[in-house]
């Protein structure tokens, strides 16, 4: 009896304190201060601490108090993420917010001798509305990540990590306390562009109906990129990755990604290889190449002819 | 009540045993460290750090006042070091800075005849101070630095965000070296894949870290884990599987087949990093897939042993019944893994398009997102 007893409460301690701890992956949330008030702006890191696992995916589902906090912006910079499915989406409202992305060939945690912990994966900012000013006392604000987002493992089979998680509690005022803007230091510090990326133009007669599109993405390690917009029809238009187009585009199409500080960089245009254009659509480029190039070459012939024989002329 | 108390402790032991040994059989071996020359700190494999503006690597009157080199990795020239550099107006240089052997401490000649001659001042221009008088300090850029292992004669691909920034080619004892100053001050991650003589593609390593501004972030230790390849992906119970790959040359390769019950297989690689083992299927349950990854054990005496990560994880199947086809996350079939996948990906997202749809599921999502990633090649 007291073997079973024992054997029983070893594999309880042990599958607890060894299996568990050791193969969950953690997500929490840090931020500068516990307590802020009416106007403050502040930003709230939410990290992963892998604990031995790669992953490469996740789909994160964020609640936060909306009667005390406002959900004013997420940025991805400083994200391990490089790949988004779409834009993260706030909702007020109902004090939601979600967003999901990835990293290819998957995070693997902290590598030794790194300066930074290096595992941020976003960063919401929040405000503090005039409205809570209308409380007497002070009151508990929360952040917390909702217990169905999921993490997956660099596994090659899309297997969910098993997840624990950590949000914040905050002591919001009614009155204000110093008027922080962190969000605003941060975009008054940011002056460097978004990454260097290419616009690929591609065409497959599987996709879309065989319609032409571009691809783009990049990142902007400070403030996070904001969006892309593309320059069509005389003016600059907001898109996303991949943009489909109702005709063959005018060559080169320009895409220009902005930070949120307003930084900006125009992407590289390239022809996609793969594009499944026809050969003779791809002659049509050279040709128009060709063409161009001989036609300045002959009027530059044509015109030192003209300039030789009125020089004869004179003489 | 005593012995009680022995026999819980004794069992206490044993599942530490047993318990221990299952959750380290599964977790990630790394060995990439990271040293920033230009944080004033003298990190492992570095010989100096002064901080970004002591860094110059410039040439000084003494060993006590030299500079350390832009990467961390020497010093500059200064007398002292045992070697006779004229052009910094050296007449010796015996090693020290005593006076009195012959080479002074300012490395000119000392005529020890008539003790009362001062040793002349050097000709040329020695810096008063330690350093070169008048020069600028040097503007180090934001610079990265990896060394690591791949196959002998691979080609390195080096992915910086997902993007490919560069292909190095290791040499025969499968060493590589790369660096770049094409990178902005922030969290990067940088990838690395190889391909092996033989064709055959790594699994892609990661590492994510702070990249410091107007700093070298010096990278080591980036094992690429082995190629591997199977001799056929169904077989019927008890046909041999042949399974080879390449890696570090003469170094150990545990291959691990997963089925009911974990195999490991031992190997050794060649002198060109070739290897290769049979395993008898006749064991293996039949009807399912199984899987087969190896990773690489290397005995380095200042190190001790190093593991590598795991290989690309290969599924076989043993049966008569026909193998269900797995789909592959390269959508436009080019040969790549890249963002052109990924936009293709993001049209099928939340649809039950089978191109997508990589684990079978009937949905586009972030399972099959995940396994893109995984199979990304940049």
């Amino acid at each position: 009896m007291f073997f079973k007893f024992s054997l029983f409460l070893i594999s309880l301690i042990f599958n607890f304190f060894i299996a568990d701890y050791s193969r969950a992956a953690l997500l929490y949330m840090d931020q500068s201060s516990k307590s802020y008030g009416v106007g403050d702006t502040f930003m709230v890191k939410l990290r992963l601490d892998n604990e031995k696992e790669c992953i490469n995916a996740a789909d994160i589902k964020i609640k936060f108090s909306n009667n005390l906090l406002r959900a004013v912006d997420f940025s991805r910079g400083e994200s391990i993420f490089t790949l988004w499915i779409g834009d993260p989406l706030i909702d007020n409202e109902k004090g939601y917010i979600y967003f999901s992305g990835g990293i290819p060939a998957g995070y693997c945690g902290r590598i030794e001798g790194d300066p930074s912990f290096s595992n941020i994966i976003g960063k919401i900012v929040f405000t503090v509305p005039a409205s809570v000013s209308e409380n007497k006392n002070s009151e508990k604000a929360f952040v917390r990540i909702v217990d169905n987002s999921q993490v997956l493992l660099n596994d090659g089979f899309g297997t969910p990590a098993n997840l624990k998680f950590s949000g914040s509690e905050l002591n919001i005022n009614p009155k204000p306390i110093l008027f922080k803007n962190e969000w605003l230091d941060q975009l008054k510090n940011d002056n460097i562009p978004p990454e260097k990326f290419s616009v690929i133009l591609q065409k497959n007669k599987d996709i879309n109906n065989g319609r032409y599109y571009v691809l783009f993405s990049t990142n902007d390690k400070q403030s996070g990129l904001d969006y892309f917009e593309v320059f069509e029809n005389g003016f600059w238009k907001r898109v996303n990755s991949p943009y489909i187009l109702n005709k063959k585009p005018q060559i080169p199409l320009k895409v220009r990604a902005i930070d949120k500080a307003g930084n900006e960089r125009v992407g590289d245009f390239i022809i996609g290889e793969d594009s499944s254009q026809s050969s003779s659509e791809k002659f049509n480029y050279y040709f128009i190449i060709i063409a161009l190039a001989a036609a300045v070459g002959v009027t530059v012939f044509f015109l030192k002819t003209l300039r030789m024989n009125r020089l004869k002329i004179k003489i | 009540m005593k012995a009680r108390l022995i026999s819980f402790f004794i069992l206490l032991v044993v599942a530490f045993i047993f318990f221990s040994d299952k959750t380290e059989a599964s977790s990630i071996s790394t060995n990439v460290r990271i040293s920033v020359c230009g944080d004033a700190i003298v990190s492992a494999g570095e010989v100096c750090d002064a901080g970004v503006a002591g860094n110059t690597g410039e040439y000084s009157t003494s060993t006590a006042g030299r500079y350390c080199s832009s990467d961390c990795l020497s010093w500059g020239p200064y007398c002292g070091d045992g070697v006779l550099q004229a052009r910094f107006s050296e007449e010796c240089d015996d090693g020290n800075n005593i006076s009195g052997d012959y080479c002074s401490a300012s490395c000119t000649v000392e005529d020890l005849s008539s003790s009362s001659t001062p040793s002349r001042p050097p000709f040329g221009s020695i810096p008063s101070g330690g350093g070169q008088t008048g020069s600028t300090l040097s503007q180090i850029p934001t610079k990265v630095v990896v060394k690591g292992k791949a196959y002998p004669n691979s080609n390195v691909n080096i992915l910086l965000d997902g993007d490919v920034l560069g292909v190095v080619k290791a040499d025969t004892n499968a060493d590589f070296l790369f660096s770049t100053t094409e990178v902005t001050p922030g969290t990067a991650t940088f990838g690395f894949w190889a391909e092996d003589q033989n064709g055959l593609r790594s699994i892609a390593f990661n590492a994510t870290f702070e990249v410091v501004h107007s700093a070298v972030t010096a990278v080591k230790g980036v094992f690429i884990p082995p190629t591997i390849e199977l001799s056929n992906k169904q077989l019927k119970a008890g046909e041999l599987l042949t399974i080879s790959g390449q890696s570090i040359p003469e170094v150990k390769i545990f291959t691990q087949v997963h089925s009911d019950e974990e195999t490991i297989v031992e190997a050794k690689t060649d002198k060109k990093g070739d290897w290769a083992v049979q395993l008898d299927t006749a064991s293996l349950e039949q009807n399912i897939f199984h899987t087969a990854k190896a990773y690489f054990e290397l005995d380095k005496l200042e190190e001790g042993v190093i593991q590598s990560g795991f290989s690309r994880s290969l599924s076989f199947y043993i049966g008569n019944d026909k193998a269900p086809n797995n789909t592959s996350a390269d959508i436009n079939g080019d040969g790549k893994v890249n963002l052109i996948d990924f936009s293709i990906f993001l049209i099928y997202w939340g649809t039950s398009e089978i191109k997508a749809d990589f684990n079978l599921d009937g949905k586009v999502n972030l399972a099959d997102f995940s396994i893109m990633l995984f199979y990304w090649t940049g």
